[in-house]
């Protein structure tokens, strides 16, 4: 209860300058795919030092004590959207070493943030804009301040930014991916069938969002834009990747890619040939994300009454199922089969779980279809 | 003299929007306003409050889960304070800076023993 000037006084733009700082080496850990869940959860731990700081006093060490409260924070949101799928270990390796953190760790993750901000695939308004963020800590009002723009304008400009150098992120991994296909004792039918499929998801990257960030599903993607490069490399990964009898995941998950593309129509999509492929992969896989698509796919196949009885057998499974792709999934289904109040209700209840800005906007719009 | 409380109230949405700069601006400002009760001898005791909490109700102690409906109804946090009169408590509270987020104080004269 002794709230202390002096060090009142030392701490000069300590909160802009920690943002930049905890982003940076919170992404380093938690993956670039996680940013956004990241900025949200150091933006969480600065309100709280606001709070507790200004009533009480300030913490000896006012940067660690940010870093582990926002770290907390990712940690506990990944656990809420991990606990239905895969991911769970990934999570605790980074409990394990959520503590110690150094300067040397903090500069090195700066660096590279600076090297994601700036990268040459943004434009230079995407990239100051980015940085301005990212690095120093400015908020949407103030970006918009000193660029002169309109809010709507910087608000869209850092989400399309983000986009990009998510995808980078992506041509990334199929450049290393490809390195190790390269080496002899890689080329194996296994890395060739998970190229393929890293192949087929990119080849369609640019088409799943609008002009206004819109999400666009499968069958209103624009397929001329598809990428034919990406298509073709895909094709030719995936026929070297059937030299043996072994067929792993990627084997029917690029299987199930190429099903998709291939078509020139949605509607000539060979839906019972997808779902025999979704029925073999969950045997091996058991994951919830496997088990939620192949209904998806049964729902093309034998209709929604069908879909809905496996996927109340699924929530049967699974009580505590937290996954916002269930009840968007849950709720497509219940308007196919006219049950119109309770989709209302599953899609409330997705948006709920939802944690991507892009993903709520797509179901808010849909909900209020209805 | 008596002991004076004040609830604090609501600001969380306009919280949320502050930049970095802006939030430890304002968490400044609040130092700055405790300091200054700590000086004068004013200040008792206060804490924050996190937004975690039950309810028990009635007779069969009914258990309610977490805060209470609208947020500006939250409480949260508290201070004791000393003051002459319940006039002079509320004159002390209006340099509270939680009305720069369009938050509130509640002012509340504590009985004597």
């Amino acid at each position: 209860m002794a709230p202390n000037n002096q060090i009142h006084n030392k701490i000069d733009h300590l909160f802009r300058r920690e943002y930049g700082k905890i982003c940076a080496s919170l992404t380093g850990r938690f993956g670039i795919k996680n940013l956004q869940l990241v900025e949200d959860a150091v933006q969480d731990a600065l309100i709280k030092a606001m709070q507790v700081w200004g009533f009480t006093s300030i913490p000896a060490n006012p940067s660690a004590w940010l870093y582990k409260v926002a770290a907390n924070r990712v940690i506990d949101n990944l656990k809420r959207v991990q606990k239905s799928s895969a991911l769970c270990a990934e999570t605790e390796i980074f409990i394990g070493f959520s503590d110690n953190v150094d300067d040397e760790w903090i500069n090195d993750s700066l660096l590279k943030m600076i090297f994601a901000t700036c990268h040459p695939c943004l434009s230079s308004t995407e990239q100051i804009t980015l940085s301005l963020k990212l690095l120093c800590g400015f908020n949407v009002p103030e970006i918009s301040r000193a660029l002169i723009k309109k809010t709507e304008a910087v608000k869209k400009s850092l989400l399309r930014a983000k986009n990009k150098i998510r995808e980078d992120v992506c041509e990334e991994a199929v450049r290393l991916a490809y390195i190790l296909q390269s080496h002899p004792n890689f080329d194996t039918p296994e890395v060739n069938a998970l190229l393929a499929l890293m192949c087929f998801n990119l080849s369609r990257f640019a088409t799943r969002q609008g002009s206004e960030m819109q999400l666009i599903t499968l069958e209103f993607q624009d397929r001329e834009l598809w990428d034919k490069n990406y298509i073709n490399m895909a094709i030719r990964f995936l026929s070297k990747s059937a030299r043996e009898e072994n067929l792993s995941k990627y084997h029917l998950e690029a299987a199930i890619a190429s099903l998709y593309v291939m078509p020139q129509k949605f509607e000539d999509t060979d839906w019972p040939e997808i779902l025999r492929l979704y029925n073999m992969l969950t045997i091996s896989d058991f994951s919830l994300s496997a088990k939620l698509n192949r209904i998806v796919v049964l729902a093309k196949v034998n209709g929604a009454v069908t879909a809905l009885k496996e996927l109340d057998q699924l929530y049967h499974d699974y009580p505590k199922i937290e996954s916002h792709t269930f009840f968007a999934i849950k709720a497509n289904l219940e308007l196919e089969v006219g049950e119109v109040n309770k989709a209302i209700k599953s899609l409330d209840e997705s948006i709920l779980r939802a944690n991507n800005a892009i993903e709520i906007k797509f179901l808010r719009n849909k909900r209020d279809l209805y | 003299m008596s002991k004076y409380l004040y609830l604090f109230r609501g600001g969380d949405a306009r919280m949320a929007e502050l930049s970095p700069e802006e939030m430890q601006e304002h968490m400044q400002k609040w130092g700055a306003w405790m300091q200054g009760l700590t000086e004068k001898g004013i200040l008792v005791d206060g804490l924050p409050l996190t937004k975690e909490g039950k309810r028990l109700t009635g007779q069969d102690k009914m258990l309610i889960d977490g805060p209470y409906t609208e947020g500006a109804e939250v409480v949260g946090g508290y201070l004791l304070i000393n003051a002459n009169s319940l006039v002079e408590a509320v004159e002390i509270a209006k340099d509270c800076p939680i009305f720069e987020n369009n938050g509130e104080v509640e002012v509340r004269e504590t009985m004597n023993m």
